[in-house]
Parts: C-alpha cells; sequence; structure tokens
C-alpha cells in the first residue's frame, strides 16, 4: 500500500513537471499513466513474467477503481454551485450535451466492435440485462 | 424554532472545526446510499451511484445551508485521489494489452471517427436549437476530461466555468445512457462498450465501465486517455475550418 501509493503519486508529480516543462496539452495524470504502462512493459520484459503486476500496486488499483465513481462526487456537487452558467439557454445545452453523447456512443461502440464483428455476440452484461428487462 | 435555531448555531460552531471531515464524510455517506440503492435494484443503469451521491451532497449542503464552493475545498483530499487513480489505470491496462492489441485497427477508427462525432455534433445540435458562439466554443471539447477541456475552452474563447459544468453533464449523461443505448444496438463486447464509454464520458463514465468488470472499465480508461489528448488538438481545427 505504502510504496505504491508512493509510485503513483511520484509518477503523477512528475507527469505534472513534465506536461509544464514542455507545455504538453496533456494532464500530468495521464503523462503518469503512461510511464508506469511503461514502467510495467519494461520490468515484464526484464523478469521474463509477461503481464505479471506487483501484488501491492495491483491491489491499490483495484481498490482506487471498485469506487471510481465516489471521487467525482466533489467535482460534481461542485459543479452545482455553476449551475447558474445554465441560466441562459439550458434547454438548448442540455439538448446538445445529451443527444451528442448518444451519438457519439452508438458511432464508437460500433466502431470499436470491429468490422467482422458482428453486434451481441456475447450475452450482455448485467447492467445492460437489467436495462433489457425493465423496457420489456 | 428558537431550540432549532439554538441547535443549527451549536451544529455550526462544531462543524466549523470539523469541516474537512465532515465533508468527506457526506460525500461518503451520499455515495454509499446511492451505491447501495443501485445494488438493491438490480444494478438499475439510470441509479447511477456517482449520480445519486452528487444529488444527495447538494441536498445535504442545502438544508444544512452550506455552499458548494466551500465544500469542494473542504472534500479536495477525495478529489486529489483521481490523480492515482488515473494513474493507476495503468496496471490494468497492461493487463489486458494483448486484448486491445488484437483489436488496435478498430479501437484507432473508433478513436478517429468518435472524437470527431463527439465534436461536430455537440456543434451542430447546439447551432440548431438557437445556442450563441461563445456557448458552442464552451460545449466543444465536452467529451474530454475536465482538465482538457476547460483548457481546450480557454484556449478557443468559450467559457472555463460552463465547460466544467457541461463536461460533467457529459459524463453523467454518458453513464445513464450506456446501458440501455448499447443494448438496443445489441454492442455486448466489453471493449467495444468501454471504448465507447470512455471516449464519450471520460472518467465519470470510467466508472460506470468498471462497474460491468475490469475489461470495460479499462478500455474506457483508455479511450478517456487517448480522447484528452485527440480532443485537445481537434478542437481548434474544426473550429477553424467551421469558422471559415
Amino acid at each position: 500500500m505504502l510504496y505504491a501509493f508512493l509510485v503513483l503519486i511520484l509518477l503523477q508529480l512528475v507527469g505534472e513537471a513534465m506536461r509544464e516543462a514542455l507545455g504538453l496539452p496533456v494532464p500530468g495524470m495521464i503523462l503518469g499513466l503512461l510511464m508506469l504502462l511503461g514502467l510495467l512493459v519494461w520490468r515484464g520484459r526484464r523478469l521474463g513474467e509477461q503481464h505479471a503486476v506487483p501484488g501491492e500496486l495491483d491491489a491499490v488499483a483495484r481498490g482506487l477503481h471498485a469506487h471510481l465513481g465516489l471521487l467525482f462526487v466533489p467535482a460534481g456537487a461542485g459543479v452545482l454551485a455553476q449551475a447558474e452558467v445554465l441560466a441562459v439557454q439550458g434547454t438548448a445545452i442540455l439538448a446538445a450535451v445529451v443527444l451528442s453523447a448518444a451519438v457519439t456512443l452508438g458511432v464508437a461502440a460500433r466502431l470499436a466492435l470491429g468490422a467482422g464483428e458482428r453486434p451481441g455476440r456475447l450475452p450482455l452484461p448485467a447492467d445492460a440485462t437489467a436495462a433489457e428487462e425493465v423496457r420489456q | 424554532m428558537t431550540a432549532f435555531a439554538d441547535i443549527a448555531a451549536a451544529a455550526e460552531v462544531w462543524m466549523a472545526s470539523h469541516r474537512p471531515l465532515a465533508a468527506i464524510g457526506l460525500t461518503l455517506l451520499g455515495y454509499a446510499v446511492g451505491h447501495a440503492a443501485w445494488q438493491r435494484s438490480g444494478r438499475h443503469p439510470l441509479l447511477n451511484p456517482t449520480l445519486s451521491g452528487i444529488l444527495l451532497v447538494a441536498v445535504a449542503l442545502m438544508l444544512l445551508g452550506g455552499d458548494y464552493v466551500r465544500y469542494f475545498e473542504d472534500a479536495e483530499a477525495l478529489h486529489l485521489l483521481l490523480g492515482p487513480a488515473v494513474v493507476a489505470l495503468a496496471v490494468p491496462l497492461y493487463r489486458h494489452l494483448p486484448a486491445l492489441r488484437a483489436r488496435a485497427a478498430a479501437l484507432i477508427l473508433a478513436l478517429g471517427v468518435g472524437s470527431v462525432v463527439a465534436v461536430v455534433s455537440v456543434l451542430a445540435i447546439g447551432a440548431a436549437l438557437g445556442a450563441t458562439m461563445p456557448t458552442l466554443l464552451s460545449l466543444a471539447p465536452k467529451s474530454a476530461t475536465a482538465a482538457v477541456s476547460m483548457a481546450v475552452a480557454a484556449e478557443t474563447g468559450g467559457i472555463p466555468p460552463l465547460t466544467a459544468v457541461v463536461t460533467i453533464m457529459t459524463g453523467i449523461a454518458t453513464a445513464l445512457l450506456a446501458g440501455p443505448l448499447l443494448a438496443l444496438l445489441r454492442i455486448t463486447d466489453p471493449i467495444a462498450r468501454g471504448f465507447a464509454m470512455g471516449l464519450t464520458g471520460h472518467g465519470i463514465a470510467t466508472a460506470r465501465a468498471f462497474q460491468e468488470g475490469e475489461a470495460t472499465g479499462t478500455a474506457s480508461g483508455l479511450a478517456m486517455g487517448l480522447n484528452a489528448v485527440l480532443t485537445a488538438v481537434l478542437v481548434p481545427l474544426v473550429l477553424r475550418s467551421w469558422a471559415a
């Protein structure tokens, strides 16, 4: 836990420093992600253990991702403070955001499936199945 | 009434010395209630725990008379954990690298086309609905993670606070729409589902994607990272050709 957090925070800090020094348009945390990925690939090759991750780092990553949604609550609630910006054109903005999200989701998902793949080859995940049941 | 005012005053004095702890406790409580409701509903996609958490915190702040700006400062420790959480996306990404590499061509196409569709569709729909130019400029980068979308808006003449709001709204809309829409399109493949979620709705949709499993969450995190970079490059180009 201790070393895993230290590595994650140091890599983010290095990422922030790189972003500022090089004027990159990418957040430091994403640069940190790329550096950690590079380190894991290098470690896997050196040890000859492809796709094995140090247990401690794996446990911290799983812990952070299991409730990733929790970490967006402060920003989400904080943004409500600025909801007055929606007083003008709020309906148009809401409609544009929702419709654009729907179109983008559909196009990206169909293309990510690949040309040779047909939809519906695998059973739907639990969440999507719940949606199906509600509709029926 | 006076008794209530006394209790409220005493609570305020006590809260003043425990504000960060109270803000984090309130956030955990709101999310925990949202998460429990989602579980008990059979994981219904519209009962998104992040959205429930945000709404419950907002209601609590309204009832307690707290203000959002101070709340955000107090709860910042949780917000700061987003950084290590994003860096840690490298761990599942490394594990799923072979599966993602095998799909590289389709994913690159989905990224390129999806990123353009995210920007152009919101501009076209917004313009058709009568949104003004500063609003359109604020909407354009909304599918990228907030740090990038706000920076792009600042650079291209949008209003960064409005971009912050529409970016969060896009994440929530994507998280809510993903289940029903991808079921309708019969897209069941975890990588395709996750990639579309992260590309469209950044981190909030990635949290949603992790609810389906590690492969979906990982593909979403990858798409979030790639689309952050592409949106930063693409939006100024699209706006230039759109204005011309």
